[in-house]
């Protein structure tokens, strides 16, 4: 049940898109998601879904395992499709109680679905094909220019290379509470809402205790292998821009001219 | 009783499936301890998360005094689990309430037991592991390692299991509470008349306490029988990673040295003793 999470979860492999820079493909993240939000037809989405469904085919990820990462947002956009539908001004579709459905609400809730799956999809391509590892690497060089003006750039990298990787400890961890406490006659699965939250605190409680005893291991640690934060650190693994890297933003600029010939079409 | 029937279990992670117990066929008898042997990875942890139904077998079947504990017709799962308790390794970690007294109640209290019958249930399980009763006021995390670890194991027994099942309970311990530890669950097993099975990875740890003792490898049972047969085989127990205690090795070089040591010794000091009686001192040497 755990496990069924793939939202920042790496999926190994070997291929082009694995091998480029985490730098650019974040900057090429990044560039997607904004053009996402300046798409205002519905020929603008295609050159997009192309493009993500090549990169979905080139990664070696399987599309399935894509979409499941989908499902952990379901709710949130049946309840924007809702509210899109009910609550825009137009011509009427249907009328329910003191609901009224119109079609430019149908039209812009469809909009917004696929936008935001669109979004989901293009965010969880860069966290299936980069290690939290190179992830974080990335950002703190693509950041680095901010250290200029004294924001702990390094720090803030280490802290989210720290908490990305306790996260599986943590789900085992969660998951062994569960089952002891499962041992002894819980019951986490029915019973009212109330019941069910109540439920929680004989797991919570001790992964709370473990998690900040581990936080204090790990600082101890880093103490005692003198650890000092950024000055005069160097990185075993260096980041390097190759010529696939430079491949990777020419086709992200083809897409982009695409779309602005696509955003002119009109139905 | 607990018979287990060719029991396999395979963990299948991102299509890539692993054996973790094979064909196990075993039969933990009553009132008796049975000692899990393996090295780490042998499947030992796998194989006991069956005994209370936490994970459910690819085939096989595990019959609790004859009923299958599957057959959720005749048994719920929530009564297996009360009739075996399982005590996790280091299961100190599990403890969040804010006294002990409630966290041992936590499992009598998920069984719908009336006031007094909790209150009853809490002192009796102290009681077993001895845990003094100063102690059950306190908070959990006031207490020491071998003392949180007691009240754990406690909080299973409060559920009067038939059969309490521990997975490595001496594990980090010092040798003083490890030792002491060991001897509450032999008095435990004896006094209260409930069968025991405890999973380690060290001859040392069960050679003095079990009855019957059931060797790993592999995800296999490759050996079962008394320490005294299993303690023969020295050759197959390090071909699979494991050491026979170090007092049975001096007894099997004086038995190969044609002097005939009984086979029921099994701690140091009853061999000391033994010694000392029947061997006689050399004073010229």
């Amino acid at each position: 049940m755990l496990k069924d999470i793939t939202l920042g979860q790496y999926y190994k492999g070997d291929s082009a898109v694995h091998k480029l820079d985490p730098r650019t493909k974040i900057l090429i993240t990044i560039a997607l998601l904004v053009s996402l939000f300046m798409i205002k037809s519905w020929w603008g989405f295609l050159p997009v879904v192309l493009f993500l469904l090549a990169t979905i085919f080139l990664s070696g990820v399987p599309f399935l395992f894509v979409v499941k990462g989908l499902k952990a947002i379901a709710v949130l956009v049946m309840i924007t499709g809702l509210f899109n539908v009910f609550l825009t001004d137009g011509t009427v579709w249907f009328k329910f109680y003191f609901l009224t459905a119109t079609y430019e609400g149908l039209s812009l809730a469809g909009f917004m679905v696929v936008r935001i799956c669109l979004l989901i999809v293009v965010t969880s391509l860069l966290t299936l094909t980069t290690t939290p590892i190179m992830l974080t690497d990335g950002i703190e060089s693509l950041l680095k220019p901010l250290k200029k003006i004294k924001v702990p750039v390094h720090e803030f990298a280490m802290m989210m290379t720290i908490a990305l990787r306790f996260i599986p400890t943590i789900m085992e961890e969660t998951d062994k509470i569960m089952k002891a406490q499962s041992a002894r006659g819980a019951d986490f699965e029915t019973g009212s809402l109330l019941k069910r939250a109540k439920a929680l605190i004989p797991i919570l409680i001790p992964l709370f205790i473990s998690a900040f005893r581990r936080a204090d291991e790990l600082a101890v640690a880093m103490e005692c292998r003198c650890y000092h934060g950024d000055t005069n650190r160097t990185k075993m693994k260096q980041l390097h821009y190759t010529w696939l890297d430079c491949l990777a933003l020419l086709l992200v600029l083809v897409l982009f001219a695409f779309q602005f010939i696509a955003e002119g079409i009109k139905i | 009783m607990i018979e287990i029937k060719s029991l396999t279990h395979t963990y299948k992670n991102n299509g890539v499936r692993t054996d973790a117990i094979k064909d196990i066929n075993l039969t933990i008898p009553d009132g008796k301890i049975t000692a899990i042997i393996g090295h780490t990875g042998s499947g030992k942890s796998t194989l006991i998360q069956h005994l209370n139904g936490l994970l459910k077998p690819d085939s096989g079947d595990i019959l609790l005094d004859g009923i299958s504990i599957y057959d959720s017709k005749k048994i719920s799962m929530k009564e297996v689990r009360r009739k075996v308790g399982l005590v996790f390794q280091y299961p100190e970690y599990q403890l969040f309430e804010e006294t002990v007294y409630k966290d041992i109640a936590f499992a009598p209290k998920n069984y719908g037991c009336t006031k007094e019958e909790i209150d009853e249930r809490v002192h009796l399980a102290a009681k077993a592991v001895g845990l003094k009763e100063s102690n059950l006021q306190k908070s959990p995390f006031e207490l020491s390692g071998g003392q949180k670890r007691k009240a754990a194991i406690a909080g299973v027994l409060a559920m009067k299991p038939e059969v309490l099942v521990l997975d490595e309970p001496a594990a980090g311990l010092d040798p003083f509470g490890r030792e002491k530890i060991l001897y509450e669950i032999g008095k435990i097993c004896s006094e209260e008349a409930i069968s025991v099975v405890l999973v380690s990875h060290s001859m040392e740890e069960v050679a003095t306490c079990a009855h019957k003792i059931a060797v790993m490898h592999g995800g296999e049972i490759k050996m079962t029988g008394s320490p005294s047969e299993i303690f023969t085989k020295v050759k197959e127990l390090e071909q699979m990673r494991l050491d026979i205690p170090q007092i049975t090795k001096i007894l099997n070089e004086l038995r190969l040295k044609g002097i005939s040591v009984p086979e029921d010794i099994f701690s140091v000091k009853e061999a000391a003793n033994w010694i000392l009686k029947n061997i006689p001192v050399n004073k010229g040497n």
